[in-house]
């Protein structure tokens, strides 16, 4: 999944989280797929940002690959791999990371 | 070598009239001593500063998860988060300043995940008052934003051992200066007499068993720390994620499948954390 500032959605694309209001009350499902007549009613009511599936958007130069970013956690976690709290932590970041990629 | 820990707390000592501490902080903190005073008095001084009402709710909109609305004035703020709280939002917006003011946008970054992430641990792991270890977890590393303001010269020489030795700031600390942040957190603390509920994470967040009162908020801004470089969310200068002290992992009695349901949690406020960072010009 991945949370784009509304202006860059496009019609198709569906959504990975419900679009929620202020007050915590659901104006779009989870699942439902964009079209011009949605985009335009989220723009009415302001919302800013929206988080669909898969990875629709490049950012240039902002998002590292997964590859990048699991290299990251291992080099991060290099100190504290033989401690089994601290190597399931990082075995459910792995997972998340993973996860999304399937996804996309 | 080390420096001259006399002088450095002489120089602690005179830190109330920096200028980045607004004058409504002391005045706040005179008001809460005064049993009288109610929740319009403490918003009217706070309101009538604007540049700061605003960023304290900017604050609390973004490292105080967990509310079904938006925080939208101070006096909202002040009966739903308690004076301790918001008086820890002012400290936290001057924190802010400097570290914006010193290009610490990944300091930054890190702390307010740190209170994001605290907030998840404190819910999950049912704690009364996820607001107050939210704050603390916010100032947990005030005493870095010291050190780089009044050390400069070997704040640098900590950031260059970071590098040259792989090792952590809070080890770096020790080598160069012969004192951490968390020493020099806690003299700050005691300088603008901070309750203990912040004194303690701020002091013992590297050995969270010091803390002889406030136990679990000390040991949920100790993960919060870990988790949060665990999650590489911000720049907290060394990118090393330390341990999880078993104690302290032991009291806050978390099974193994809210582990993953919070740390699923934690990345989706990060995400969230992240766009307000970036709305706000800072990232």
């Amino acid at each position: 999944m991945q949370k784009i500032p509304l202006k860059k959605a496009k019609t198709g694309m569906k959504l990975a989280r419900p679009v929620t209001n202020e007050r915590g009350m659901t104006l779009c499902g989870e699942g439902t797929e964009l079209t011009e007549a949605i985009m335009a009613r989220l723009v009415r009511m302001e919302v800013e940002h929206i988080t669909v599936k898969g990875r629709p958007i490049k950012t240039a130069g902002g998002h590292k690959s997964v590859e990048q970013q699991l290299d990251e956690i291992h080099a991060r976690f290099k100190r504290v791999e033989s401690d089994p709290l601290m190597k399931k932590i990082k075995g459910i970041l792995v997972n998340l990371l993973t996860e999304g990629t399937e996804e996309g | 070598m080390s420096v001259d820990k006399e002088s450095l707390r002489k120089r602690i000592q005179g830190l109330k009239s920096v200028p980045t501490l607004p004058d409504v902080f002391e005045r706040i903190s005179r008001l809460v001593e005064n049993p009288e005073t109610g929740v319009d008095d403490i918003a009217n001084v706070i309101s009538s500063d604007q540049a700061l009402s605003a960023k304290i709710l900017r604050v609390v909109n973004s490292a105080l998860h967990g509310f079904p609305g938006r925080i939208s004035s101070i006096t909202h703020a002040l009966i739903i988060l308690g004076f301790d709280v918001v008086q820890g939002l002012i400290l936290s917006s001057s924190v802010f300043d400097i570290m914006m003011g010193k290009g610490l946008h990944g300091m930054w970054a890190h702390s307010l995940g740190a209170a994001v992430t605290a907030g998840v641990i404190a819910r999950k792991s049912e704690f009364p008052n996820p607001e107050e270890v939210s704050i603390a977890a916010l100032l947990h590393d005030i005493g870095k934003v010291i050190i780089k303001t009044e050390l400069p010269e070997e704040a640098l020489r900590v950031e260059e051992t970071v590098k040259t030795k792989g090792i952590t700031t809070y080890e770096a600390e020790e080598e160069i200066l012969g004192l951490t942040h968390t020493t020099v957190g806690r003299w700050l603390c005691e300088e603008w007499n901070l309750p203990v509920k912040l004194t303690d994470p701020i002091a013992y967040h590297h050995r969270p068993m010091m803390s002889q009162t406030v136990k679990i908020p000390t040991a949920i801004v100790h993960v919060s720390d870990v988790l949060v470089r665990a999650t590489g969310f911000g720049a907290p200068e060394d990118d090393i994620v330390p341990m999880i002290h078993p104690k302290a992992w032991e009291i806050l009695n978390l099974s193994d499948d809210l582990l993953e349901e919070m740390i699923r949690e934690i990345r989706t406020q990060l995400d969230d954390a992240e766009d307000f960072l970036s709305s706000d010009g800072t990232q």
